[in-house]
């Protein structure tokens, strides 16, 4: 019988001497012989811990497993996300039917051809980075010169949102994110974020562009499909899962494979996009950077991998470490950009909300890996390994800074 | 065996549980396609060749809402 004083407390901190890697009492779990396991979070409560691929996919495509924030005994990230992102009633909370409806009303920004149709953007964004990077001359910060303007461009285009206004949403989505902001500071930010985002719906009634901010005002609201709100509440999960998760993942992926110098080298010297895509499909896989679990709530009893979880638990599916299961992926450790099955990570998640924008996340990765490594071939650390500072601290995983350095040419 | 008689995949998609993930599009373009409007999965060929094979088993496991079948006779 397992007492609540011997529950691990999820998530853990990771070892940082092996920063690319899911903290080790998790990994330690997802190998033992109860690879679904009770564990505490930030306010006390218990919730199970789902470690494995299989059991991983099956919690979320099921459901019987709600991602309402709002039903009593929800396993919430943190207090700060209690407090904000988790109020909201918008795609990551909803479920279903109203989840597929209001996806639906969004969906075609996201779909393949869109998201080709703007590679040629992207492409422009990128190479404009880079130029001001090699212009201004070493050291640079790959994350503020390049990961950050990425996609927040990318995703201030597709919404409607005036780029120029990047430093104020920047901050207030970090702290919403952040598991340092106490409940009042993220709530706070969230209210920033609600009111300038009202704000900015106001000015697409009067004047519609083409963006999805516009759309959702003329053809959603204005027709009593959704009401201010919802588009409100659509608008920011847009825009703050928009632009933390690719920039982290650019800013991590380009430090891990300025430790994997061989691989990097292969990714300089390809042209075929194909590879390219594997590459990045690996290092989504490799890296997960969001790396505090996906959380649910059974609603019915539902035995996952021989546990029987009840009507009213929670459940934290790992899917970081489900990433890491070596009985899916051959030395699962181990960064493979050649890795044969690199497609099936379930970093974006899996069943409903999986994520809405992963084919425009992949799609910042390769025109980014596909350009930097080409551009900047001598491109390394203007800093010691050990002196990168990892953001550890907030719902996605990813660097403070990366001060990188290159040889003039 | 002639290439007039190498049996075909059978492929079937469940409309209803589609949320557009794109997942089938981008693995098996030739079989998979997506609607302007809603993203919905459109079968463009329920009866691919063998040599897709692969392409449409990783569309298959990739469907997050597993909405696509390949009947494995």
């Amino acid at each position: 019988m397992t007492t609540t004083d011997e529950l691990l407390t999820y998530p853990p901190p990771r070892d940082m001497s092996c920063p690319f890697d899911p903290p080790p009492q998790v990994m330690d779990i997802a190998s033992s012989a109860e690879p679904v396991r009770k564990v505490q979070i930030w306010d006390g409560t218990q919730a199970w811990l789902v470690t494995r691929y299989a059991e991983a996919r099956a919690v979320l495509a099921d459901n019987r497993f709600s991602a309402d924030p709002s039903k009593p005994n929800f396993p919430e990230k943190s207090a700060a996300y209690k407090a904000t992102v988790g109020q909201d009633r918008n795609l990551r909370t909803l479920d279903n039917p109203e989840h597929d409806r209001q996806k639906r009303m969004v969906i075609r920004d996201f779909t393949v051809k869109r998201v080709e149709a703007i590679r040629p953007a992207i492409q422009n964004t990128v190479d404009g980075l880079i130029d001001g990077i090699l212009a201004k001359g070493t050291p640079a910060d790959i994350v503020t010169d390049l990961a950050f303007p990425v996609p927040t461009t990318v995703i201030c285009e597709l919404l409607g949102v005036p780029y120029a206004d990047r430093a104020y949403f920047g901050k207030r989505s970090n702290t919403c994110l952040s598991r340092e902001a106490t409940p009042e500071e993220a709530a706070k930010s969230g209210q920033d974020l609600y009111e300038y985002l009202d704000e900015l719906a106001d000015r697409k009634i009067a004047e519609p562009a083409d963006d999805m901010m516009s759309r959702l005002a003329v053809e959603q609201l204005a027709t009593g499909m959704l009401t201010r709100s919802q588009v409100v509440e659509m608008a920011r999960i847009m825009l703050v899962a928009g632009h933390e998760t690719t920039a982290n993942m650019i800013a991590l992926s380009t430090l891990a494979l300025l430790r994997h110098p061989d691989q990097a080298a292969e990714i300089r010297e390809s042209d075929h996009l194909p590879f390219i895509a594997n590459a990045v499909d690996e290092l989504l896989r490799y890296l997960s950077v969001a790396h505090t679990g996906r959380r649910r709530l059974a609603l019915e009893d539902v035995e996952v991998g021989g546990v029987l979880i009840r009507a009213g638990e929670g459940v934290i599916v790992a899917n970081n470490v489900a990433d890491r299961d070596e009985s899916v992926f051959d030395k699962p450790f181990e960064l493979d950009i050649h890795r044969p099955n690199a497609r099936r990570t379930v970093a974006f998640g899996y069943g409903i909300h999986q994520c809405i924008g992963q084919l425009l996340s992949r799609v910042e990765l390769q025109v980014v890996h596909g350009t930097l490594w080409r551009r900047i071939p001598s491109l390394r650390l203007a800093v010691p390994f050990e002196e990168v500072r990892f953001k550890d601290d907030g719902s996605v995983y990813g660097l403070y800074a990366l001060p990188a350095t290159w040889d003039p040419s | 065996m002639t290439d007039g008689d190498t049996p075909r995949l059978h492929v079937s998609v469940n409309l209803g549980l589609c949320v557009s993930s794109g997942n089938c599009a981008m693995s098996a373009p030739a079989v998979f396609g997506q609607e302007a409007d809603d993203g919905v999965v459109r079968l463009l060929d329920p009866h691919p060749g063998r040599q897709l094979q692969d392409s449409v088993e990783l569309a298959e496991d990739l469907c997050p809402v597993r909405a696509i079948h390949l009947a494995r006779s």
